[in-house]
C-alpha cells in the first residue's frame, strides 16, 4: 500500500474503504467507517427486513449487519473465508456492512468523483454517491443514507404513526 | 469605623474559626469518644454563635444555634456521634463557610438553609429511636401495606422471621457481610424491612448489629445456618413474627410522608454518565459470566477459581451500588399529586382526603421518568369515578369526605404502587353489559365470566364504564393506555375492586430496567431470553397429551384451557420434531385477561441479563424487546411476551 495513506489530510482528496461484492469493487468513506471485523455466528432477527441478515456484538456494542448483496439484489456466492464485517456510522446508527473482501484504503481526489451513471455494478443511481476513478479501476462509491432510508425509513415511520394512533 | 468593616473583621475571625472547626471534626470523627475534641468543637460552635448573631447574620447563627443543640446532647452522652451526625455537622460547616463568602461577597445570606436546620433537628429530636436502631434493639415500624402483605404471606403458609445477625467486632468490611447475607436470603424468600434502613446498611451506619424482617418457605435452621456461614459473621438469631404480633408492632405514621420526607444532599450528575456507567457494569457482567465458563472448564485449578469467586463478589457489588445510584425517590413524582388532587377535587366539587405513603421508595429513574402520567391518569380515574359526590355517600353512610391513598412498597425486585379510593367500586355488570354491547362477549358468555374475566375488559382499547365523559375523563383514553404505559415499562397492572368498598389498582414495576433476570431458552438453532417476570411458570406435557381446539394446540391445566403458540412458528425458525412420546416445554405466561402456553425447544438457565436496546431498522419489530449479550459473547434476543399471545 502507498505511503501517502498514513497522512491525515489530504487538500482535495478524500479517504475510502475499498470492499468487494462479487467482481465490483466499492467503496465507502473513511469518516464513516470505524472498524472492521472478520465474519461471526449472527443471531437472526424474526421479521426483520430481508437485507439484515441478523445482529451480532462488535465490542459489547450489538449492531444489525446488512448485506448488501441481498440490499442490492447482486449475484454469487463469498468465500466464507474472506467475509468482513464493516461497522459504519450511519446518521446516529452504528450498523454493520457484509462484505465479501475488504482490499484496501485510499485516497480519491475529489475531482476523479463523477455523478453516478443510472446504473452502477447492479445498484441504482439512488444508493450512489459516485463512481471514483483510480488509475484504471472504476470504484463505486455508496451512498450509506440512502441505503437505509429510503423504503426502511417510509416503512418506519409508517409503524411509527400507526403507534401513535391510538 | 463603618459597619464594612466590622463585616471584614468578622469574616476573617469566623473564618479561622471555621478552620479550626474543620480540623477538629476530622479529629472527631476518628475518635468519636474524645471528649475534649467535642468540648473544643461545643467552644468554637457557640463563638461562632456569638459573633454572627451579634452582626445579625441570622442564617449564621441558627446554623450554629442548632449545631450546638446537637453538641450539647452529646456530651451529656444522650446522641451517639455516629457517621451520619459527623455527616451533617460536616455539612453544617460547609455551610458556614459558604455563607460567610456570601457575607464577604454580596454583603448578605442567600442561601437557603432550612433543610439542613431541620437535618439537623432530627439528629437529636428523636434520640432514642436512632440509639436504639443502632444497638440492634431498634423497635420494628411497618406501615399498614407492609403489615397486611405479611398477614397474607403467613396466611399462605410463609414464615415471617425477625433475624438479628451479628457481625464479629473486628469484621473489616461491614456493608459488605450486610450485602451478602442479603443476597445470600435473596432467593429464599422476601425481604420486607432491615433495621436500620438499607441504604443505612450499605454505608455501613450501623454498629455491629442490624436485623431483618424476612419472609420466607425455608426452615429457620437453613436460614440461621446459611447466613452464619458467611465470613465475619458472628451469630444470626431468629425469632418468629406471628400474625397476633403485629398488631402490636407499632405502625409508622403514614400521613404526611411527602412532607417530611427530606431528600438528602445530592451531586447532580449528567443522566448520560451514569448510562454509561451502567452499560460499563453491564459489560463487566457479561465477562464475569464468561469467565464462569473458563473456570467450568478448568475445575481443578483452585486459585482461578477462587479469584472468580473474588471478581463475582465484586461486581455484583459494583453492579448494585452503580443500579442505588440510579435511584431515586419516588418522591419526585409523587410530590406533584396532592396539590392536583386538591384542585381537581376543588373544581369537580367533591371532598377528598389525598394521603400518600412511601414516598421514600426509590425507583430506576428512567422508570420514574416514565411512570407520571399513568399514575397520574389512575389518579383522576380515582377522582373521577371512584369517590362519589358528597350527597351520596352520606346517604350510603359513609364518611362524606373521600379517600384516596396513594402508596408506594418494594417488594423484593419489584415496586408496587398502589392507588386505593374508597368510593363506589367498579360496576362490573355495568363492565358486562357494554362487554355485550360493544360485541365481545354474547350475553350467555357473560353469566358465566368471573370478577377477573370481566375487569380484564377495561384494558381493551377505547372500553370505557362511563358514557356520559365529564370534562376531566375527557382525556379521551381508558385504562388500555394506562396499561400500555405500563407494559413498555416492563410492569403489571392488577386491579381490585369491591361495591361501595372502593377500588385498588396496583402497578407493579421492576426496580431497574438494564439489568433484568431471565430465562434463556433454545428454539431453532437459536438462544433467546425471556424476562422472568413474565412467566408465571413452566409446565411439561407429552405431545400425545396436547388436545386441539378449532386446529389450534391447547394444554389442559386441571379445569383450565391453555392456548399454546409455537415459539418456533412465532419466530420463524425451525420446529423441533417432536414424537408422540416426547415431553414439550412449555411457559405459561400471564397477561392481564389472558393466559397462554409458549411453547420452547429447551430451557437452558436462568440467569441476569442486561438488556440492550436494538436500534434504527430493528426497534419497531414487536416481538423483540431489545437483547444481551450471553456468555459466550454471542447475542440472544429477548422476547416480548405481550406480543407473542
Amino acid at each position: 500500500m502507498e505511503k501517502k495513506k498514513q497522512r491525515g489530510y489530504r487538500e482535495g482528496e478524500k479517504q475510502f474503504v475499498i470492499f468487494k461484492i462479487g467482481d465490483e469493487e466499492y467503496g465507502v468513506e473513511i469518516l464513516q467507517a470505524r472498524e472492521i471485523v472478520r465474519y461471526q455466528k449472527l443471531t437472526r432477527v424474526p421479521n426483520s427486513p430481508d437485507f439484515v441478515l441478523g445482529v451480532c456484538n462488535v465490542r459489547g456494542q450489538i449492531i444489525p449487519i446488512v448485506d448488501l448483496r441481498e440490499r442490492f439484489g447482486l449475484a454469487g456466492k463469498p468465500k466464507e473465508q474472506e467475509r468482513r464485517i464493516i461497522t459504519v456510522q450511519v446518521e446516529e446508527e452504528i450498523i454493520g456492512l457484509l462484505v465479501d473482501e475488504v482490499v484496501e484504503v485510499v485516497w480519491l481526489p475529489v475531482d476523479n468523483i463523477e455523478a453516478p451513471p443510472p446504473i452502477a455494478g447492479g445498484i441504482e443511481r439512488e444508493y450512489l454517491k459516485g463512481v471514483g476513478k483510480l488509475d484504471e479501476q472504476l470504484i463505486i462509491i455508496l451512498d450509506l443514507e440512502k441505503i437505509l432510508t429510503t423504503n426502511e425509513v417510509e416503512e418506519i415511520k409508517k409503524m411509527d404513526s400507526e403507534e401513535e394512533g391510538f | 469605623m463603618d459597619i464594612s468593616q466590622y463585616v471584614k473583621m468578622f469574616t476573617e475571625e469566623a473564618n479561622e474559626h471555621l478552620q479550626t472547626l474543620n480540623t477538629d471534626l476530622i479529629k472527631l470523627e476518628k475518635e468519636p469518644d474524645n471528649k475534649e475534641v467535642l468540648n473544643k468543637i461545643f467552644r468554637t460552635v457557640h463563638s461562632l454563635k456569638g459573633m454572627s448573631s451579634t452582626m445579625g447574620f441570622s442564617s449564621f447563627s441558627n446554623i450554629n444555634q442548632e449545631m450546638e443543640n446537637v453538641l450539647a446532647r452529646s456530651r451529656e452522652g444522650q446522641l451517639r456521634l455516629d457517621a451520619n451526625t459527623i455527616d451533617v455537622l460536616f455539612e453544617s460547616h460547609d455551610s458556614l463557610l459558604r455563607l460567610l463568602r456570601e457575607i464577604k461577597d454580596q454583603g448578605e445570606e442567600r442561601m437557603d438553609i432550612d433543610n439542613l436546620i431541620n437535618r439537623l433537628q432530627n439528629l437529636y429530636s428523636k434520640p432514642g429511636e436512632e440509639k436504639d436502631a443502632l444497638e440492634g434493639t431498634g423497635k420494628l415500624m411497618l406501615n399498614s401495606l407492609e403489615k397486611s402483605f405479611i398477614h397474607d404471606e403467613i396466611d399462605a403458609g410463609k414464615n415471617c422471621l425477625i433475624i438479628n445477625i451479628k457481625l464479629r467486632p473486628d469484621c473489616m468490611l461491614k456493608s459488605v457481610r450486610g450485602f451478602m447475607v442479603l443476597k445470600a436470603l435473596k432467593e429464599k424468600g422476601n425481604l420486607i424491612k432491615t433495621i436500620p434502613p438499607l441504604a443505612d446498611i450499605e454505608d455501613e451506619k450501623f454498629a455491629d448489629e442490624f436485623k431483618l424482617l424476612f419472609l420466607t418457605e425455608v426452615s429457620e435452621k437453613k436460614i440461621k445456618q446459611e447466613i452464619e456461614d458467611i465470613i465475619d459473621i458472628e451469630s444470626a438469631t431468629i425469632e418468629y413474627l406471628q400474625t397476633e404480633d403485629l398488631a402490636e408492632v407499632a405502625t409508622e405514621k403514614e400521613h404526611d410522608t411527602v412532607s417530611t420526607f427530606q431528600p438528602t444532599p445530592t451531586v447532580r450528575i449528567n443522566i448520560e454518565r451514569l448510562d454509561k456507567l451502567m452499560n460499563m457494569v453491564g459489560e463487566l457482567l457479561i465477562v464475569k459470566s464468561r469467565l464462569d465458563e473458563v473456570v467450568q472448564k478448568n475445575v481443578e485449578n483452585t486459585e482461578l477459581k477462587d479469584i472468580v469467586n473474588q471478581v463475582h463478589q465484586l461486581t455484583d457489588n459494583l453492579h448494585h451500588t452503580v443500579m442505588q445510584v440510579r435511584m431515586v425517590p419516588i418522591y419526585r413524582i409523587f410530590s406533584a399529586f396532592p396539590r392536583m388532587v386538591r384542585e381537581i377535587s376543588r373544581e369537580i366539587g367533591k371532598k377528598i382526603d389525598f394521603r400518600v405513603q412511601g414516598a421514600d421508595t426509590e425507583l430506576d429513574r428512567a422508570i420514574i421518568d416514565a411512570v407520571g402520567d399513568p399514575l397520574l391518569h389512575a389518579i383522576r380515574n380515582a377522582i373521577d369515578h371512584g369517590i362519589e359526590d358528597e350527597e351520596t355517600r352520606i346517604n350510603k353512610g359513609k364518611n362524606p369526605t373521600g379517600e384516596i391513598t396513594l402508596s408506594a412498597s418494594q417488594r423484593g425486585n419489584d415496586i408496587a404502587i398502589e392507588i386505593q379510593d374508597d368510593g363506589q367500586g367498579i360496576d362490573l355488570e355495568k363492565v358486562g353489559e357494554e362487554a355485550v354491547k360493544k360485541g365481545y362477549i354474547t350475553e350467555e358468555e357473560k353469566e358465566e365470566m368471573d370478577k377477573d374475566e370481566l375487569l380484564s375488559f377495561l384494558f381493551h382499547p377505547g372500553f370505557s364504564t362511563k358514557t356520559e365523559t365529564t370534562a376531566l375523563s375527557g382525556m379521551g383514553v381508558g385504562l388500555d393506555v394506562v396499561q400500555e404505559s405500563i407494559n413498555t415499562l416492563e410492569g403489571n397492572i392488577e386491579i381490585e375492586t369491591a361495591k361501595d368498598e372502593g377500588t385498588l389498582v396496583r402497578i407493579i414495576l421492576p426496580l431497574t430496567l438494564s439489568i433484568t433476570q431471565a430465562l434463556l431458552v433454545n428454539m431453532g438453532d437459536e438462544t433467546y431470553a425471556i424476562p422472568l417476570s413474565m412467566i408465571d411458570e413452566i409446565e411439561t406435557s407429552k405431545i400425545k397429551d396436547l388436545k386441539k381446539i378449532h386446529g389450534h394446540d391447547v394444554l389442559m391445566m386441571g379445569d383450565r384451557i391453555i392456548h399454546l403458540n409455537w415459539g418456533a412458528d412465532v419466530l420463524n425458525v425451525s420446529r423441533k420434531k417432536y414424537a408422540k412420546e416426547d415431553e414439550v416445554t412449555i411457559l405459561i405466561v400471564k397477561q392481564p385477561g389472558k393466559v397462554y402456553g409458549f411453547v420452547v425447544d429447551e430451557v437452558i438457565v436462568e440467569t441476569d441479563i442486561v438488556i440492550k436496546p436494538l436500534g434504527g431498522v430493528l426497534s419497531k419489530i414487536k416481538e423483540i424487546n431489545g437483547a444481551t449479550i450471553l456468555g459466550d459473547g454471542t447475542v440472544a434476543l429477548i422476547l416480548d411476551m405481550k406480543n407473542l399471545a
